[in-house]
């Protein structure tokens, strides 16, 4: 630039520095509202005043043109200078985080500290007990390893649909069960509901299947005892649940899972779907 | 540049195992491998130093893991964390110029000055000299002629202008910001420019090329 563009530069920068006290200290967006803008989501009203912003306010002009590449994929890895740095930031993110009692920097440490302890404290008979006790549960422990070290499998997303009445028809149709293998490192089941229901009040009943039945999901398929402890599910959307199986949380074997409204139990479910659990 | 699908799917997967309660750890720690770096330029391209990144950064995940059962839609996890993280940049903002005025553009200056990687501001530079009355005069009568004609120029266009001179971002920039091509950015400032030059008559020829990607 040369003195006359920078000086209708310098004018500009004076006249913006009036604009953003006119337009007042809260004006700034609020990183929704610059993120709903990117989006294209805003009404008309509320873009034009975004842009009227945006143009005299180089702090959020800059943190929206940092959208894009924020949303980029995610890093594959990170490089090897940086992962020790990030090791140690992820330990103390870690101690902050619920459930995490292990001092940040010396994992195990407290651990091997009161084993220690243990050790110089009791006397011959308390430690023959304690070892007794040991090979009691050495055996099912030996069986539980066993099982866990079987090769383990990616997860899996797995999407179920109630099935809709047809016209004409009281019976909705049968729809198979869904395959859940065993082994996965965990089984996302997306539960698709027969109709939109927002606000809803939902309990979610998992059960086994009694032998032989097929267990197909809307008709068939005979459940037998109490609904089995039922992971937590949450809300995508007014149509869809999500819950999340852990590896071998169920044995192989055919059960269903049905998603009932909690203030009508005993109406008809609003999902009902089937699952096969396998362990190839 | 899109995101991948697997990368999507991975994301969207981790968040759902997590709120789920399903391996919490590993699935936080596998996001913030994913993310640590990113979340990081962040912070550093704003100024702040290795140390003020990396404790900006831990704040940022341990907001964003301590509130991931709020997100609804799982697949929108990197905007919800840029949400994030940008709320801590203000707020650290907000921290740190809470005496001044004009909290936010006062440390963005401030915070400017100590980034080495920030283009040399020409604005600034100017300013630092000090100016004799009648500079003072001569620039008061061009702030006002300048207000006067920005007035009668198109609000879109009027934008444009401030993007460009005041803040000297590219074309493209201009564009992504205000949700144009770049086609209608030049015809823009061409046409602000035909106009203001009958206010700035010896304003140099060819001002629109520069700057252009």
């Amino acid at each position: 630039m040369n003195d006359d563009s920078d000086g209708v530069a310098k004018s500009l920068r004076e006249l913006a520095s009036e604009a953003r006290q006119r337009q007042g200290p809260g004006a700034h967006p609020s990183p929704e509202t610059l993120t709903a803008y990117h989006r294209g989501e805003l009404t008309p009203a509320a873009e034009e005043g975004v842009q009227e912003h945006l143009a005299v306010c180089r702090h959020c002009a800059r943190l929206l043109l940092d959208l894009p590449s924020f949303l980029e994929a995610p890093d594959a890895a990170l490089e090897t200078a940086d992962a020790a740095a990030a090791e140690a930031s992820w330990r103390e993110i870690r101690a902050r985080l619920p459930g995490t009692s292990e001092p940040a920097g010396r994992p195990g440490a407290a651990e091997f500290a009161v084993r220690k302890d243990w050790w110089h404290r009791s006397s011959p008979l308390a430690a023959a007990a304690m070892l007794a006790a040991a090979a009691l549960v050495a055996v099912p422990l030996w069986i539980i390893a066993r099982q866990l070290a079987a090769p383990e499998m990616p997860p899996e997303t797995i999407e179920l649909f109630a099935p809709e009445a047809q016209r004409g028809t009281a019976e909705p149709p049968a729809v198979p069960p869904a395959t859940v293998h065993a082994g996965a490192a965990a089984t996302t089941l997306l539960l698709r509901l027969a109709r939109p229901q927002p606000d809803l009040r939902f309990r979610v009943e998992l059960l086994a299947a009694a032998a032989g039945t097929t267990g197909t999901a809307g008709t068939a398929g005979t459940p037998a005892g109490p609904s089995l402890p039922v992971p937590a599910v949450k809300v995508v959307d007014a149509r869809t649940l999500v819950l999340v199986l852990a590896r071998r949380q169920l044995a192989p074997g055919q059960y269903r899972l049905r998603v009932l409204d909690a203030d009508q139990p005993s109406a008809e479910p609003l999902g009902d779907y089937g699952l096969a659990v396998v362990d190839p | 540049m899109t995101l991948p699908t697997s990368a999507i799917d991975r994301v969207v997967l981790l968040v759902q195992q997590i709120q789920a309660g399903t391996d919490y750890q590993r699935g936080c720690r596998e996001l913030y491998q994913l993310f640590q770096r990113r979340v990081v330029r962040f912070f550093a391209v704003r100024g702040f130093s290795s140390d003020e990144c990396a404790e900006l950064t831990q704040e940022t995940f341990v907001r964003v893991f301590l509130g991931i059962g709020r997100l609804n839609d799982a697949s929108r996890f990197a905007t919800w964390l840029y949400e994030i993280a940008a709320n801590v940049y203000r707020n650290e903002l907000r921290h740190r110029g809470a005496a001044k005025r004009d909290a936010f553009e006062e440390s963005i200056e401030d915070l400017a000055e100590n980034q080495a990687a920030r283009p040399p501001d020409t604005i600034a530079a100017l300013s630092a000299t000090e100016p004799g009355p009648l500079d003072v005069a001569l620039h008061r009568e061009r702030v006002e002629r300048l207000r006067a004609s920005l007035t009668l120029l198109p609000p879109q266009m009027r934008r444009c202008v401030y993007l460009r001179l005041y803040q000297d971002l590219k074309y493209r920039e201009i564009a992504a910001l205000m949700r144009i091509s770049i086609e209608t950015v030049k015809a823009h400032l061409h046409q602000a420019q035909k106009r203001l030059r009958v206010d700035f008559p010896d304003r140099p020829d060819g001002e629109e090329t520069q700057g252009a990607p």
